[in-house]
């Protein structure tokens, strides 16, 4: 178990009238090389998650454990324990600041003190990895860089640490579709190569397609969690959290009602394609 | 960020006669109350000052310990003054420590000028407290429009105030946020010594500069693109206006300091 919370409770202004139970009592837990997806409706408690997760909150009840270890029973261990788990921010451009990219992706290594000649190739790495190329952006301002490499670079600033959770809080907010698909890609090969992954999302269609497990939230709370397939199929529950399906499986809903029943719920684009070929009865080319 | 209610500044949203008075007349009565406590020289009247700020604090509804809230961020000069008139004030000794002694009128004076300053601090918290920001500068800006006449940019001076403090939540979350941002990349702001600590305000201060200079472009293109012109021919929805029960205060308030003020003459 890479990463475990349990029981875990957080509010937002505690003792004061306007105290926000922002988490509560919520237990999970992420295994190595897991994709998973966190999906919420607004205020559901998502980036507080996220951030508890990743050991920048301090939960005000239950236990973030590490490895098996409870994180914040030994603070003077924490800053290095937070290697573990890397969040990639919402709009992550914002906390750009260095000269040029590579001093900012090379902030955790200097913070931590990686030796000086270990630097490059992390950064290399890092940015490879989001595709940039080290010899042409290396140089370069952030601040001069375009909306979607800024956010790559940003990225990179977090897989500078390899850590073995990746958490990614709406990575995908505001990138055009190329930007957007581009970036998928590479987390997903990410993941491939390794990294577990927590997505936390607005977009139903990125949780299909990517996640080996969804997760979804309300006031606070771990309403249901399983597989897309299954979490997916239960549009009734998913529309009264004020959430959405993923087009697909609204598109076989619509063709449900049309007459065309599909064997199961596809939740992409090619599955839709096999589903509807066989329902046909025409075999899948 | 646990704790964080300096109640120095800030607005306590409640129902009472106060919160419901003219700005302008709260605006113009604290100024007199405020330039009234420094001609004050007798301890007396001094302690009927802080006897009116309770009577005006409850009737507007502001509790005493919110009020004193107020104090906390300037404890340390408060404390500061007091220290340094009990001791380097000439007079009878009262007790000697080390090189300076304290005295008996040292003693006085430290308790009169920190209550002053005390009472000043609490006025000031009072208008704050009963008067809403956005009521605030328009105060200023109706009391000092007759100085647009000399070209003088009343609008867009009190517009500029109305900004800034709309801005301050806005900023302040995004400082938490860019400070977990850069704690997750193993950034260090609590420990080092001073230089160091200085230096790692690096990668929070200037992610806060560029995002404050584009909230402000893009506020002004937002203004410019609903037709924003500044404060020529502009009109308010909530007009200020003085009523009965404003000039009824504003003579109260008159009266009170001309007494306190008065009243020191004679004594």
């Amino acid at each position: 178990m890479l990463v475990e919370l349990d029981a875990v409770g957080y509010t937002y202004l505690a003792n004061s009238a306007v105290a926000d139970n922002a988490l509560n009592g919520v237990s999970m837990a992420v295994d190595e090389g897991e994709f998973i997806a966190v999906i919420g409706a607004t205020g559901s408690g998502k980036t507080t998650l996220a951030q508890v997760m990743a050991g920048l909150l301090r939960p005000d009840a239950g236990r973030v454990l590490y490895e098996g270890a409870d994180i914040w029973r030994d603070r003077k261990q924490l800053p290095q324990r937070r290697r573990l788990a890397g969040l990639v921010f919402q709009e992550p451009e914002r906390q750009l600041f260095e000269m040029t990219v590579e001093d900012d992706i090379g902030f955790w290594p200097r913070n931590v003190g990686v030796a000086a000649a270990e630097m490059p190739g992390m950064v290399e790495k890092a940015m490879t990895a989001v595709g940039l190329d080290y010899e042409a952006f290396r140089g370069r301002s952030p601040f001069g860089l375009s909306g979607g490499e800024m956010r790559r670079a940003a990225i990179a600033g977090i897989l500078v640490m390899a850590p073995p959770l990746l958490i990614l809080d709406e990575p995908t907010v505001a990138l055009d579709p190329v930007g957007r698909a581009g970036l998928l890609e590479r987390m997903k090969k990410l993941n491939r190569e390794g990294t577990a992954i927590m997505l936390v999302s607005h977009d139903m269609d990125e949780v299909a397609e990517l996640a080996d497990r969804v997760i979804v939230m309300d006031k606070g709370r771990i309403v249901v969690e399983g597989a897309p397939r299954s979490i997916f199929s239960q549009g009734e529950l998913l529309a009264k959290l004020g959430l959405e399906l993923p087009q697909m499986a609204r598109l076989a809903k619509l063709l449900a009602d049309k007459g065309l029943a599909l064997r199961s719920l596809p939740l992409t684009l090619g599955e839709m394609e096999d589903e509807i070929l066989s329902a046909l009865g025409e075999s899948p080319a | 960020m646990n704790g964080r209610s300096p109640a120095l500044g800030q607005y306590y949203p409640a129902k009472s006669p106060v919160h419901a008075l003219d700005p302008r007349v709260k605006l113009f009565l604290t100024a007199l109350v405020v330039i009234g406590i420094f001609f004050v020289h007798d301890m007396a009247l001094l302690l009927a000052a802080a006897m009116l700020i309770l009577v005006l604090a409850s009737a507007a509804r502001l509790p005493y310990r919110w009020l004193a809230g107020g104090l906390r961020p300037l404890l340390f000069i408060l404390v500061f003054t007091f220290f340094i008139h009990v001791f380097f004030t000439p007079g009878e000794v009262l007790f000697g420590l080390g090189p300076v002694t304290a005295t008996f009128s040292g003693l006085r004076n430290g308790i009169f000028y920190s209550l002053r300053l005390t009472l000043v601090i609490l006025f000031s918290s009072f208008i704050t407290g009963t008067t809403t920001p956005v009521q605030l500068t328009e105060a200023i800006e109706s009391i000092m429009s007759p100085l647009k006449r000399f070209r003088f940019p009343a609008h867009e001076i009190a517009l500029m105030m109305t900004i800034a403090l709309r801005f301050v939540p806005t900023l302040l979350a995004e400082t938490e946020t860019i400070i977990k941002a850069q704690k997750a990349r193993g950034a260090d702001f609590e420990s080092g010594h001073i230089l160091r600590r200085a230096r790692s305000f690096v990668p929070l201060l200037i992610p806060l500069f560029v995002s404050a200079f584009r909230r402000a472009d893009e506020l002004a293109l937002a203004m410019e693109a609903r037709g924003y012109t500044g404060g020529e021919g502009r009109t308010r929805m909530r007009v200020l206006k003085v009523g009965t029960a404003d000039i009824v205060w504003l003579a109260a308030g008159v009266v009170v300091v001309a007494a306190l003020v008065g009243a020191s003459w004679v004594i």
